[in-house]
């Protein structure tokens, strides 16, 4: 039975990646800053293959720990979904200092961080699938964005450069890119800016959670051994 | 047997315990870098103390010292390479565990 890794898996896309992996009986762990009444579920359900860690994916140290905590519940891990972001809607004119660090370090600094700490016991192993969750943003931008947008890219960067560094112990290493999904995130939109995205969109709505999840669950198969350095974009059609 | 004479046969045998682990280290992380050459397919090559790891030596390449950074790191709990140094032979390497 694999082991995955998702971080933020407490919320929005999150849980339903968290609930796509148990259901297919994967042992799950994830980390996120506040433990939701979601995960208390889980661990009363899972109690053997679900472990969840309270923890400040910013905190280079707490990463490591939780990383050697998943390995000795759980064991050596074998898929990493670097999930967890945040954005801070504001120009980058007025943003702060602290709303900058917040975003980049959590987007893309702690999926760098999670990276190297779980791609150590994976060259051990020969095998790996580390699968960030991107953005179309980081690709087509966002007013109001430009931090989340930056640290997105980054993020889209980090993938191909990492995939061409781990290929040869067969470790995999792609970004999905969703465009915008009904989950909290794009709860700050207005309903106008809804209706534009809406009205963009080839296939006419935003996407689904689950619209992700078939892709996320591919890239972490078998099926994709020969898929690596990728950024797919699953958006209605929205970039095309 | 009197005072000294036990307190002289336990002396041996830590002097013993310790050449004994000595060994047991210089074994394990020749045998974890005879791994590594074994997996990448590289031909079989005597590794001594005095090998260098890289290039004319032993010929690890970077993926290779990151397998056994990671490989050291499992096994002792810290490395020298995560610990800002560059072993250059394999002695290295075992000073870095007090086993020099």
């Amino acid at each position: 039975m694999k082991v995955v890794v998702v971080s933020g898996g407490s919320r929005g896309l999150g849980v339903k990646i968290v609930e796509s992996f148990l259901e297919r009986d994967y042992r799950v762990a994830s980390c996120s800053r506040l433990r939701t009444k979601q995960i208390v579920d889980w661990e009363q359900a899972f109690p053997e293959r679900f472990y969840y860690q309270e923890m400040d994916l910013t905190d280079n140290a707490a990463c490591k720990r939780f990383v050697r905590n998943v390995e000795r519940t759980l064991g050596d891990i074998d898929i990493l979904v670097n999930n967890a972001g945040m954005a801070n809607s504001s120009l980058l004119a007025l943003e702060s200092d602290e709303s900058i660090d917040q975003v980049v370090d959590l987007n893309l600094k702690g999926a760098i961080i999670l990276s190297r700490e779980v791609s150590r016991s994976m060259l051990l192993r020969h095998w790996g699938r580390i699968i960030h969750i991107s953005s179309i943003t980081g690709q087509i931008g966002f007013r109001g964005l430009s931090v989340y947008c930056a640290s997105k890219a980054g993020l889209d960067g980090f993938t191909r450069a990492l995939a061409r560094e781990l290929g040869a112990r067969k470790i995999t290493v792609n970004a999905v890119a969703p465009g915008y999904l009904t989950t909290e995130m794009t709860g700050e939109l207005n309903q106008e800016q809804i209706l534009q995205i809406v009205r963009r969109t080839p296939l006419g709505r935003l996407g689904e959670p689950e619209d992700v999840i078939g892709l996320i669950q591919f890239l972490a198969s078998e099926q994709a051994d020969f898929i690596t350095g990728q950024v797919l974009v699953v958006d209605g059609g929205l970039g095309c | 047997m009197g005072g000294l004479d036990c307190l002289l046969t336990q002396s041996a045998n830590h002097a013993s315990r310790q050449r004994s682990d000595k060994l047991s280290l210089d074994i394990d992380i020749i045998a974890m870098i005879a791994t590594i050459l074994k997996h990448q397919g590289l031909p079989e090559q005597e590794i001594r103390h005095s090998s260098t790891l890289y290039d004319e030596g032993i010929g690890l390449d970077s993926l290779c010292v990151a397998e056994l950074s990671a490989m050291l790191e499992k096994t002792y709990g810290r490395d020298p390479y995560t610990s800002k140094q560059l072993p250059m032979t394999v002695q290295d390497i075992v000073d870095f565990y007090g086993g020099g």
